[in-house]
C-alpha cells in the first residue's frame, strides 16, 4: 500500500506560467480528473490498459531468442523456433529438445505531473512461465509442441492521497489489472530441399483481462456533520480465444547465411466482454465549474450500469522476416524485421494502427561451456502518435544473457530491459496530453535439455 | 549501465580466450622422444605415462614438445588433453586389481561376488550371451608388464 | 508545458539510451570479429560451439562403454566360442596387450580372443575386447601381421569409433539434468538405451560396418601403433594384400569383412601413401616370423 501525504494546497509550489492550472482546488481537481479518466464511464471510455494492447513485443520469448533481443526468425533451430519460425526446427537435427523459460517481468508507466506537480505511476510485476517447448524428429520432418505466454500483467495498486487542510480530504484508488495472453499448440516442419524448409504451428490463443477499479473520495468539512463520501466501482472484463496459425519458411542461402520468414494471424472464435459500473455521487465531486460533464455521478445519485457482449475483435497479421549470419560455431548474428497490419478493435472502439518492430541479436561463445548473447529491439506502439485517448510510447530495449552448457543441458540467465517515452491522456481530452515515461524489465532463467 | 555490462562482457571474453592452455599428457606406458618427427630418427629421451608436455608445434602425426629440459618430437597417438585416468576394469575394484598385478582368475571370482554379480545374472538369463565364455576370456588377459617383457624377449628371429 | 522546464526531455532520454544500447551491441559484435575463428571441424554451419566441443569423458562414461562392450563380448562368444588352446590364447593376449600398452588408453583392461570361426575376420567391442577368428589367424604369416590386425582393432577402441557413432555414454549426472530427468522420467529410457546400444554394436560389427573414414582411420592409427610398438610396418599391409586376393577368389570366407569394411585394395593404397608420408616404408623392424610360427600352428 503506497500512501502519499501531499502538502496542503498553500504549500504547493506555484510557478507563474502554471498558475492557471493551480485553480482554486488544484490537487483535488487533478485527482478527480484522473480518477474519472482511469475508470471511464461504462460505455464510453474504456479502462486504460497498461500498454500491452498497444504493443507486440512486451515479453521476449524463448531461451536463446530472448537473449538475442528476439532476433530469431532466421535462426529458429531450437524449441523457441516453434514460435518464431517453425520451419527452422528442422535444423534441430536428430536431437530431441525440450526447453522452458521462466521470467520475472516488471513494467512501470509514469504519467508526469498529473497530480499537480506529482507524477502518477503504475506498476506491474509477475513471475511468468514464459515458454515451454519440445521438439522431436519423426520419420517425415520434425514435430513440436509449445506453450507461450506472450503477455502477462499483474497490477495491484493501492494508493491513498490525503490533503491535510480544511476541508480534510482523502482519495483512495485501488486498481487491479490482470491480463494474460498465451498460446499453446503443435507444430510440424519439413525439409523441402537441402536448403529450404517449411513449417507451421497451430496455436490456440487465449486472452483474459480483468480490470477492477475501486475509488473512494472522503471530504470532511470539520463542522461535526458526517463526511461526504463518493465511491465508484468499475469492472471491465474481456476474455477471448481463437486460433492463431503460424506459417514459416527457412532458406539457408549459403553456408553462412540464412533467411527466414513467418506470417501469423488470429481468428477469434469466441469472446466475452463484460462491464459493470456502480457509483455513488456526492457534493465532493461536483464539477468545479459547469463546463465539465465527465463526472460520473451527481450528488446523491446512485448509478448502476452493466453490459455484456460477445463482440469479437480483429487482430493484426504479423509478418516477420529475418536474416542470420553464422560466422563460425563461436559467433553468429541475426536481425529481424516485423510488420503488423492495421485493423479495427471494436471492443476498444479504436483503429489499431499498423506498426513495425526490429531486432538485432548476437551470440558469442566464450568457450564450449559458456555463451553470451546480446540484442537490441524495438517495441513500438500501435496507437496514433497524435494522442487522443491511448498512450503512445515507443520502446527501445536491450537484452543480455549468459548460458552455461553441460553435456545434455544448458541453463541461461538473462535480462531484458526496454524503455521509452511518449504521451498519454489520463486527464480529460480537453487537457493537453501528459508526458509518459515507461519501462519494462524481465529477468529470465531458462533451461533446455536434449536427449 | 549497458556500457558497464559491455566492459564486463569484454573481460569475460578475453579471459575465456586466454584460458586455452596447451598442455598434453602422455597416455601410453612409455613415449619415446625423437630428434625429428620420424620413428627412425635419433632418440633424445623417454617420457612416462602421465608426464605433462608443452606443445610447441605440430606436423602431421607428430608433436614437437617440451618437458622440462627435454625437447623433441612425440607421436600424437601417445598424447591426450587430460591426464590419463586410472585403469578401469569391467570387474569390481580397479585399484585392487592394479595392486594384484591384474591376476584375472582370482579377480573374476571376487568380481562375481562383488559388483558384477547382478549384472552377470542378467546376462545369464539372456540366451544370446555366453557368460562362462566371457569369464574365460577375462581370465586369459595378461598384465602390461608381462606383455612388455614378452615383447622384448630376444628371439632367434628378433633381429631379422 | 512540462517539457518547457527542460529537465527531462523525453525524446533525448530515449535517444541517448538507444545509442548506448547500440554502442554496447556493436562492441559485442566487434569482439566477435576479433575473436579467433577456432579450428572448427566439418559440420553444419548452424552447429554451435558447445555441440562441437570435445566433451570430457567421465568415469561414468567409461563404465558405460565397458559395460556395453562386455555384453557385446559375451554375445560374440555365444556365436563363436573361444578356441580351446590356452597357449594360443595367451600368445595373442601377449602380443595384443603389448601393442595396446603403446596406445593412449591405458585406463582400459585389454582382452584378446581367438574365436572358433572359419571366417576371416577380426573385430573390436568397445571397452577393450578384441577378437580375431581362427580363420584370420590361419592367413597370417608372422607376428607383425597379427600385431597389425590387432592394432587396427585396438585403434577402433582407442579412437572410440563405435562409442562416438552410437553415442554410448552415461546419463548426465549434473543436478540440472537430474531434475530434468526426474520430471521427464528418463531413468527407464537409460535402461532401454543400454540394451539397444548392445544390439546396435552387434549390427555395426556384423552387418552395417563403421563409416569408411573410421575404417581408414583405424588402419592409419593401427599401423602407426604397430610401428610404435616395434613391429615391421608392413605387417598390416601384407595381411590386407592377402585379404584382397580373397575378395577376388573366395568371397564367402571374407563375407563379413567385405560387407563391413572398404575394399582391401583401397585400404592398402591408403596405407602405402601413409607409409611414404611418414617415411616409414623402409623402416626395418622385426616381423617375428619364427616366434609366430611356434605359437600358431
Amino acid at each position: 500500500m503506497a500512501s502519499s501525504n501531499l502538502p496542503g494546497r498553500n504549500a504547493l509550489p506555484v510557478m507563474c506560467d502554471e498558475c492557471h492550472r493551480l485553480s482554486p482546488e488544484p490537487l483535488r481537481q487533478s485527482l478527480l480528473l484522473l480518477a474519472v479518466c482511469i475508470t471511464g464511464s461504462a460505455m464510453l471510455v474504456p479502462a486504460k490498459a497498461l500498454g500491452d494492447e498497444f504493443h507486440y513485443r512486451d515479453i521476449l520469448i524463448g531461451d536463446r531468442a530472448a537473449g538475442m533481443g528476439g532476433a530469431y526468425t532466421a535462426v529458429s533451430d531450437d524449441t523457441a523456433g516453434l514460435y518464431y519460425n517453425p520451419a527452422g526446427i528442422v535444423h534441430a537435427g536428430d536431437r530431441n529438445l525440450s526447453g522452458s523459460v521462466n521470467a520475472w517481468h516488471e513494467t512501470s508507466t509514469t504519467y508526469r505531473d498529473v497530480l499537480g506537480d506529482d507524477d502518477w505511476r503504475r506498476d506491474s510485476a509477475a513471475l511468468i512461465p514464459n515458454f515451454f517447448g519440445i521438439v522431436q524428429p519423426i520419420e517425415r520432418g520434425v514435430v513440436g509442441f509449445s506453450f507461450v505466454v506472450t503477455d502477462l500483467i499483474r497490477e495491484d495498486q493501492d494508493q491513498t492521497f490525503t490533503v491535510e487542510e480544511e476541508p480534510w480530504e482523502q482519495f483512495t484508488i485501488n486498481l487491479n489489472d490482470s491480463q494474460t495472453e498465451y498460446k499453446i499448440g503443435p507444430s510440424w516442419a519439413l525439409e523441402l530441399t537441402d536448403d529450404v524448409s517449411i513449417g507451421g504451428s497451430l496455436y490456440v490463443y487465449f486472452r483474459e483481462q480483468e480490470v477492477i477499479n475501486n475509488q473512494l473520495v472522503i471530504e470532511d468539512f470539520g463542522n461535526g456533520g458526517p463526511p461526504d463520501t463518493e465511491w465508484r466501482y468499475v469492472q471491465d472484463q474481456n476474455d477471448e480465444w481463437g486460433l492463431r496459425p503460424v506459417l514459416g519458411i527457412m532458406w539457408d542461402v549459403t553456408d553462412q547465411w540464412a533467411i527466414g520468414a513467418s506470417i501469423r494471424g488470429t481468428q477469434i472464435i469466441s469472446a466475452d466482454n463484460y462491464n459493470i459500473l456502480i457509483c455513488h455521487g456526492s457534493s465532493a465531486t461536483d464539477p468545479p465549474d459547469g463546463t465539465r460533464e465527465a463526472f460520473l455521478c451527481q450528488e446523491g445519485e446512485v448509478r448502476h450500469e452493466e453490459s455484456e457482449s460477445d463482440t469479437r475483435r480483429e487482430h493484426p497479421w504479423e509478418t516477420r522476416v529475418g536474416v542470420a549470419w553464422f560466422h563460425s560455431p563461436r559467433w553468429m548474428i541475426s536481425a529481424d524485421f516485423s510488420y503488423h497490419t492495421e485493423h479495427r478493435d471494436v471492443v476498444r472502439g479504436r483503429t489499431v494502427q499498423a506498426t513495425w518492430n526490429a531486432a538485432l541479436g548476437t551470440e558469442y561463445y566464450l568457450n564450449s561451456r559458456w555463451a553470451l548473447r546480446g540484442g537490441i529491439y524495438t517495441n513500438r506502439a500501435n496507437t496514433p502518435s497524435q494522442v487522443e485517448r491511448f498512450d503512445h510510447v515507443n520502446y527501445v530495449g536491450g537484452s543480455l544473457s549468459l548460458a552455461r552448457f553441460s553435456r545434455n543441458s544448458s541453463i541461461t540467465l538473462g535480462v531484458a530491459h526496454s524503455q521509452g517515452s511518449g504521451q498519454g491522456q489520463v486527464l480529460p481530452v480537453d487537457r493537453p496530453p501528459q508526458d509518459v515515461r515507461a519501462s519494462s524489465t524481465s529477468i529470465f532463467l531458462s533451461s533446455s535439455y536434449n536427449f | 549501465m549497458l556500457i558497464r555490462l559491455g566492459i564486463l562482457l569484454g573481460l569475460l571474453m578475453v579471459s575465456g580466450v586466454l584460458a586455452a592452455e596447451d598442455t598434453r599428457y602422455v597416455q601410453s606406458e612409455r613415449a619415446e622422444v625423437f630428434e625429428t618427427p620420424a620413428f627412425d630418427a635419433a632418440r633424445v629421451g623417454e617420457l612416462q605415462r602421465g608426464d605433462p608436455v608443452e606443445r610447441l608445434s605440430e606436423e602431421g602425426d607428430w608433436l614437437e614438445i617440451r618437458a622440462g629440459e627435454l625437447e623433441g618430437w612425440v607421436s600424437t597417438l601417445l598424447l591426450g588433453d587430460s591426464e590419463p585416468s586410472a585403469r578401469v576394469s569391467p570387474l569390481h575394484g580397479d585399484e585392487e586389481l592394479e595392486m594384484e598385478g591384474r591376476r584375472r582368475a582370482s579377480a573374476v571370482a571376487t568380481a562375481g561376488g562383488v559388483r558384477s554379480l547382478e549384472e552377470d545374472e542378467e546376462l545369464v538369463a539372456d540366451e544370446n550371451v555366453d557368460v562362462d565364455q566371457l569369464h574365460a576370456l577375462e581370465a586369459q588377459g595378461v598384465s602390461t608388464e608381462e606383455a612388455i617383457r614378452f615383447l622384448h624377449e630376444r628371439d632367434e628371429d628378433a633381429e631379422s | 508545458m512540462t517539457r518547457a522546464r527542460g529537465e527531462r526531455n523525453p525524446a533525448r532520454f530515449a535517444g541517448s539510451w538507444a545509442w548506448r544500447g547500440l554502442a554496447g551491441f556493436l562492441a559485442l559484435c566487434l569482439m566477435g570479429v576479433l575473436a579467433p575463428a577456432a579450428a572448427e571441424e566439418e559440420s553444419s554451419p548452424r552447429d554451435r560451439l558447445h555441440m562441437l566441443a570435445e566433451d570430457p569423458r567421465t568415469e561414468a562414461d567409461l563404465q558405460a562403454e565397458i559395460r556395453v562392450g562386455r555384453e557385446v563380448a559375451a554375445r560374440i562368444l555365444a556365436r563363436d566360442p573361444l578356441v580351446e588352446d590356452p597357449e594360443l590364447q595367451r600368445y595373442v593376449n601377449l602380443v595384443g596387450s603389448a601393442v595396446a600398452a603403446h596406445g593412449d588408453r591405458s585406463e582400459l583392461s585389454w582382452y584378446f580372443a581367438v574365436t572358433d570361426s572359419d571366417e576371416v575376420n577380426a573385430y573390436a567391442a568397445p571397452g577393450g575386447y578384441v577378437f580375431v577368428t581362427r580363420g584370420a589367424l590361419k592367413e597370417m604369416r608372422d607376428e607383425a601381421e597379427l600385431a597389425g590386425v590387432l592394432a587396427h582393432e585396438i585403434a577402433h577402441i582407442t579412437r572410440r569409433h563405435i562409442v562416438d557413432a552410437l553415442d554410448i555414454r552415461a546419463p548426465e549426472d549434473s543436478p540440472l539434468a537430474g531434475i530434468t530427468r526426474f520430471f521427464g522420467g528418463a531413468t527407464e529410457v537409460a535402461r532401454v538405451a543400454f540394451s539397444e546400444a548392445v544390439d546396435q554394436v552387434m549390427d555395426v560389427l556384423f552387418e552395417d560396418g563403421l563409416r569408411r573414414e573410421d575404417e581408414l582411420d583405424a588402419d592409419h592409427h593401427g599401423l602407426m601403433l604397430a610401428v610404435r610398438t616395434g613391429y615391421d610396418p608392413a605387417g598390416l599391409p601384407r595381411y590386407l594384400a592377402r585379404l584382397a586376393e580373397f575378395e577376388e577368389d573366395d568371397k564367402d570366407a571374407v563375407e563379413t569383412v567385405a560387407r563391413t569394411h572398404p575394399p582391401a585394395s583401397e585400404r592398402l593404397e591408403a596405407l602405402e601413401r601413409l607409409m611414404e608420408e611418414q617415411g616409414i616404408d623402409g623402416l626395418e623392424q622385426p616381423a617375428r616370423e619364427e616366434r609366430f610360427a611356434r605359437h600358431v600352428r
